[in-house]
């Protein structure tokens, strides 16, 4: 059974259906890609499933359980983490409380400590920032704040919203290493991406929207050498 | 104006604790109000009106009841804050729930707060009443021979409330972890239900606590004035607003800061400037006309790109 | 009667009951008819501020100024009611521009809180000044020179006044001024663009609103006899404000409704309740009760008053059927609205930007960007999310002002100019997240883009004269044709909140066009288009191109931006990172590596 099992979503903004119809899977410990043009409906998708906007139809089920009217914090303590565009960090707060809230839903200390220190291993850089406010970080390591407060959660799935998004070229690097190391422990991860190719590449699947609907799906090497989706969603040129 | 009141240190000994006291009592106030504006954006008039019916609640445990201090403080606080709970879930969660703006908000506490003062009109009348002296001994001391500064026992109350309470609601924004809830639905509440964090609940904590602090403020100063009546919200009302905007709005800190100068201010003009005591009443609404011309975010406020 | 009329016809029935039961009252006791003139009067003093969004509580403050002035002047000077009346209007008026000015500037809550402050001033000078007011315990009309028919108002004079504001109203509701409040109470940023002085229009309804006021309570003052500080507290300025907020001030009649009921439930409630009921008939507090609770459940229940519930007059919503607008014809050539010929190519460019920069709080949104545009061309922004180009459209339309450098159009520098004046001189912009005021029509949006070509005078907008009648005519076949263009004439007299995401872009489109620019601005305008609408999309920008329109596109839909650019600049991290024309753009390594992907 799939961890994530989503079927005939449908997402309404007023008069305007971003989403319709849409179906697909995700297995636990995998990473699949999401992509597709601007407007195509990837992040009310993930918004649907994290709990912010109430689908208009479809189901979406969890683990086994039916999460589709469900509040979004109650579907974090269930295990599934979205990290927005734009990161949603709590800016006027520390990097450490930051992290500390992360793990609102767990209630263990020592094992809070633990994934806290994990975190600072993982990202040297925000050890050396715990206590400065959030909102001072470099874009760069706001994305890796908000990668750390998610896997705080201790989460089975994690929902990345454009983690490249205005970072430099060379820390996107960065960001799919952290994507890649995630992956290795065991987290599933289902990643929407501009940045199409690279996000192909650390996936094992990969999902095509378009204009709300599943356009293509796949696993990714075949869609990369799919010249169709190639210049479709990667440029022309 | 008689040029010997300024070569009179005690006289302006006695100011500067009138004042501070004075000043303690709107912190008190201020405190709350500042802290419903700065997690939740909303300008909260029936703050005031909440504040009356914690003085007249504890009016009547102590007076009519007969119990003491303690007891009247604890039920004004408790009352307060289930006062303040029931606004939430009233007067203010259905706006949040569309989507309203700032001024909805104040709007729906203007109706708030009518219906409360009315009710309480209509309940209590416009006799003023009183604390027993009983709760408090009355007499008050003297500093410095009989001559000296005079000191009452509900000035040094007041004074005591306003540093142990700025402190404790400092403490508890910060360190513990519903604090720091609290905080972060300041910051972003849909990131925080992004967390886990439950912020319907995390509000209704956030207006306990304020409600509880509207409570303390309704005892201090009936022990400080010794006059209960259902207006007596509209005075502190602007005074609250010029103190949490002087202050700037959302701090605690600012919110004592703020007290203490705009209590010292009023004290001073009322000792020293001819027609002083007429004038008290405008005195808070120029600063806070001065503050919002001049530097909106006041003392210990930040720019933030949508305030004034 | 069927069910389906129940709707339009239950709002007309409460306006029934209201203006019913208000006359009832008043026949059976003629002394309140007064009380209910001089509260509507009030309640048109609330709809002034709150029809352009601004919520006022100084009501009280200038009935107070308004009622001690004109009593002071009847009874210690002996002026006829004739004369004290518009002194004390007079002097509400200057007033209300002295603390209006600074304050005007400050955002919703805080305006509200400097208002509510000012009731309480000037009820402390009332106290302050016993010897002209009768400080404390109040003045009375009889000392001093007689309270004579001179000296007193009768209900047909106030009467009388109402019904001339009532016109002024209805006037000034059809009227370009009027429009342009509707404007400002939707999206006041999206008016400023399309040339519309926000600040100014809300300064006259300041002023208005505070001589109304004013009037008003130099009618009570004359009418009762007698004036007491109380009379003035912020109760009443809170009494004002619910006439505005439960009858909805989206209407000049909604106040008035609001005023009718609230004034007259009380008295209902306790003649017919208070049989019954037995404290009711001493209740003193019931209508303080009744208004709370009318505030509270409007606000949460009814945001819109009463008024919301009327059907709209002349507009229908978008139905489920309705086609998308027809492709047609023509647009009408750039005019060249501002001095000087048009530029040659190669020469002083259209707009030029210099180094400019815009710091927040230590993020650099834009840094040392430089740019020239020329004439007749096609630009595409482009760049990954958060590179700068909205703030770049933000500051060349005068949303927002840059931390440093210049713009320069036509040879003048317009960096730090406010909005409304960009918008005269030739710019126009679309908004990335549409702006149209969704409840006017589609027309009447288009409409708002000639205001800033519209010469009607504030003061002679009420009396109608025929030349503004003729220049609104003249808009009005103006803003059609250019609907006609754009193929979107059958949806002219549509809500237009109500239409299809990608007919609102057109018409967020045409409203730019209306203001006749020679630059324009497009923030995302495929954004939630599909293939074939996209394509559409850049044939017309093409064809505006022809026309001799320049303009600068931001836009993540590649096709788009190759296809119809002539020149494409990239912006990543606020710095232009890559310039030149499309093949060159996609060719470039920084370009790939930045934002189309890397390989």
């Amino acid at each position: 059974m799939a961890l994530l099992d989503v079927r005939d979503l449908g997402v309404r903004y007023n008069s305007i259906e971003a989403v319709r119809g849409l179906s697909f899977s995700v297995d636990e410990g995998t990473i699949v890609a999401l992509i597709g043009a601007n407007g195509a409906g990837k992040s009310s998708t993930l918004r649907a499933l994290s709990g912010l906007v109430h689908p208009s139809s479809g189901t979406i089920r969890f683990a086994g359980a039916d999460i589709t009217r469900v509040r979004a914090d109650r579907i974090v303590h269930a295990g599934l983490v979205h990290v927005p565009e734009g990161r949603a960090i709590l800016r006027p707060l520390s990097v450490e409380e930051n992290l500390e809230l992360g793990a609102w839903t767990r209630r263990d200390h020592t094992l809070i400590h633990g994934a806290r220190e994990r975190v600072y291993e993982l990202f040297p850089r925000l050890a050396e920032r715990r206590r400065l406010p959030a909102g001072s970080l470099s874009g760069g390591e706001q994305q890796m704040l908000a990668i750390g407060r998610a896997l705080m959660a201790s989460p089975r799935l994690i929902l990345l919203d454009e983690p490249s998004m205005g970072l430099a070229p060379v820390l996107v690097a960065d960001v799919f290493r952290m994507i890649q190391s995630i992956h290795e422990s065991g987290t599933a991860i289902l990643l929407v991406e501009q940045n199409a190719r690279q996000a192909m590449r650390v996936s094992s699947r990969t999902i095509v929207l378009s204009h709300g609907r599943v356009f293509r799906e796949g696993p990714s090497g075949s869609l990369l050498s799919d010249p169709l989706i190639v210049e479709a969603f990667l440029g022309k040129a | 104006m008689d040029l010997s009141l300024l070569a009179d240190p005690v006289f302006l000994a006695q100011n500067i604790v009138d004042g501070v006291s004075r000043g303690a009592l709107y912190a008190v106030y201020a405190l709350g109000f500042t802290l419903i504006f700065g997690v939740l954006d909303i300008i909260n008039l029936a703050h005031a009106a909440t504040f009356m019916w914690c003085a007249f609640a504890g009016w009547i445990v102590m007076s009519q009841l007969g119990l003491p201090l303690p007891a009247g403080l604890a039920v004004s606080m408790l009352a307060g804050a289930g006062v303040a709970a029931l606004l939430e879930l009233l007067a203010f969660r259905p706006l949040r729930r569309e989507g309203s703006d700032r001024l909805s908000s104040m709007i729906s506490s203007i109706g708030a707060s009518l219906i409360m003062v009315s009710i309480a009109e209509a309940v209590f009348g416009v006799n003023t009443r009183r604390f027993p002296d009983s709760v408090l001994d009355p007499r008050p001391f003297f500093l410095g021979g009989s001559a000296g500064v005079r000191v009452s026992r509900a000035q040094i109350l007041t004074i005591a409330a306003a540093f142990l309470l700025t402190l404790a609601l400092g403490l508890f924004i910060r360190r513990t972890r519903m604090g720091k809830a609290i905080r972060a639905i300041a910051a972003d509440q849909s990131a925080s239900r992004l967390l886990g964090i439950d912020v319907d609940a995390v509000v209704i904590v956030t207006f306990l606590v304020a409600g509880a602090l509207a409570g303390a403020a309704g005892i201090l100063v009936g022990l400080l004035t010794n006059n209960i009546v259902p207006g007596m919200g509209a005075q502190i009302e602007l005074r609250g607003l010029a103190v949490v905007i002087l202050g700037g709005m959302g701090s605690i800190e600012g919110a004592a800061l703020g007290g203490l100068i705009l209590g010292l201010v009023e004290t001073f003009a009322i000792a020293y400037l001819p027609g002083g005591s007429d004038i008290k009443d405008a005195i808070a609404f120029l600063i806070l006309l001065l503050i919002l011309l001049v530097r909106p975010y006041g003392i210990l406020g930040h720019r933030t790109s949508d305030r004034a | 009667m069927r069910r389906s009329d129940l709707p339009r016809i239950l709002p007309w029935a409460v306006v029934l009951a209201i203006v019913g039961g208000d006359a009832a009252l008043c026949a059976r006791s003629p002394g309140d008819l007064d009380r209910f003139l001089i509260n509507a009067i009030l309640a048109l003093s609330a709809f002034a501020t709150l029809h352009a969004r601004m919520l006022s509580l100084a009501s009280a403050g200038f009935m107070a100024i308004g009622a001690y002035t004109s009593a002071i002047l009847a009874v210690k000077v002996g002026l006829p009611v004739a004369l004290s009346v518009p002194c004390a209007l007079l002097l509400c008026g200057i007033v209300a521009l002295v603390i209006g000015l600074p304050v005007l500037r400050l955002s919703d809550v805080y305006l509200a809180i400097c208002t509510l402050g000012f009731g309480e001033v000037v009820r402390i000078l009332i106290v302050l000044l016993p010897g002209l007011t009768g400080g404390p315990t109040g003045a009375n009309l009889s000392t001093g020179f007689p309270y004579d028919a001179m000296r007193k108002t009768s209900p047909a004079m106030i009467a009388l006044f109402l019904g001339l504001l009532i016109y002024l109203f209805w006037s000034l509701s059809r009227s370009k001024t009027g429009r342009a409040f509707r404007a400002i109470r939707e999206r006041p940023e999206a008016a400023s663009t399309m040339g519309i002085d926000v600040v100014a229009h809300r300064s006259m309804a300041f002023l208005l609103s505070a001589i109304i006021a004013g009037a008003a309570g130099a009618f009570y003052a004359h009418s009762v006899g007698s004036l007491d500080n109380g009379d003035f507290r912020f109760t009443r300025a809170v009494d004002v404000l619910s006439y505005a907020v439960v009858g909805g001030a989206g209407q000049w009649f909604g106040p008035l409704l609001g005023a009718g009921l609230l004034t007259a439930l009380p008295i209902l409630l306790r003649d017919s309740l208070g049989a019954s009921i037995g404290f009711l008939r001493d209740f003193a507090q019931l209508p303080n009760i009744l208004t709370g609770l009318a505030l509270l459940l409007v606000v949460v229940f009814l945001p819109g008053g009463l008024v919301q519930s009327f059907p709209r007059r002349t507009m229908p919503h978008a139905g489920r059927g309705a086609r998308p607008g027809t492709q047609s014809g023509d647009v009408p050539s750039v005019e060249h609205a501002g001095p000087g010929a048009p530029s040659a190519r190669g020469e002083t460019p259209l707009l030029a930007v210099r180094d400019l920069s815009r710091v927040f709080g230590g993020v650099e949104a834009l840094r040392d960007v430089s740019l020239r545009l020329e004439e007749g061309r096609i630009y595409g922004l482009i760049g990954p999310n958060g590179a700068g180009k909205t703030t770049f459209i933000n500051l060349v339309s005068g949303l927002d002002s840059p931390s440093s450098g210049r713009i320069i159009w036509q040879g003048r520098e317009i960096q730090g100019r406010p909005p409304h004046r960009i918008a005269r001189a030739g710019l126009a912009r679309t908004y990335q997240s549409m702006r149209l005021f969704a409840e006017m029509s589609v027309l009447e949006n288009v409409i708002v883009g000639h205001h800033a070509r519209i010469r009607t005078n504030v003061l002679t907008t009420w009396l109608r004269l025929p030349r503004e009648r003729a220049e609104e005519a003249a808009a009005r076949e103006e803003a059609s044709r250019l609907l006609a263009h754009l193929g979107l004439s059958e949806l002219a007299d549509l809500a237009a909140g109500t239409l299809a995401y990608g007919d609102q872009r057109r018409v967020e489109i045409a409203r730019a066009l209306a203001l006749r620019p020679r630059l324009l601005l497009l923030d995302e305008p495929a954004a939630g288009m599909n293939e074939v609408e996209t394509e559409r999309l850049g044939r017309f920008l093409i064809d505006l191109k022809g026309k001799g329109y320049t303009l600068i596109v931001v836009e993540h839909h590649m096709d788009l931006i190759m296809g119809v650019c002539d020149q494409i600049v990239v912006l990543n991290f606020g710095r232009t990172i890559a310039e030149g024309t499309p093949a060159e753009v996609a060719g470039n390594e920084r370009v790939r590596e930045a934002y189309l992907g890397r390989d």
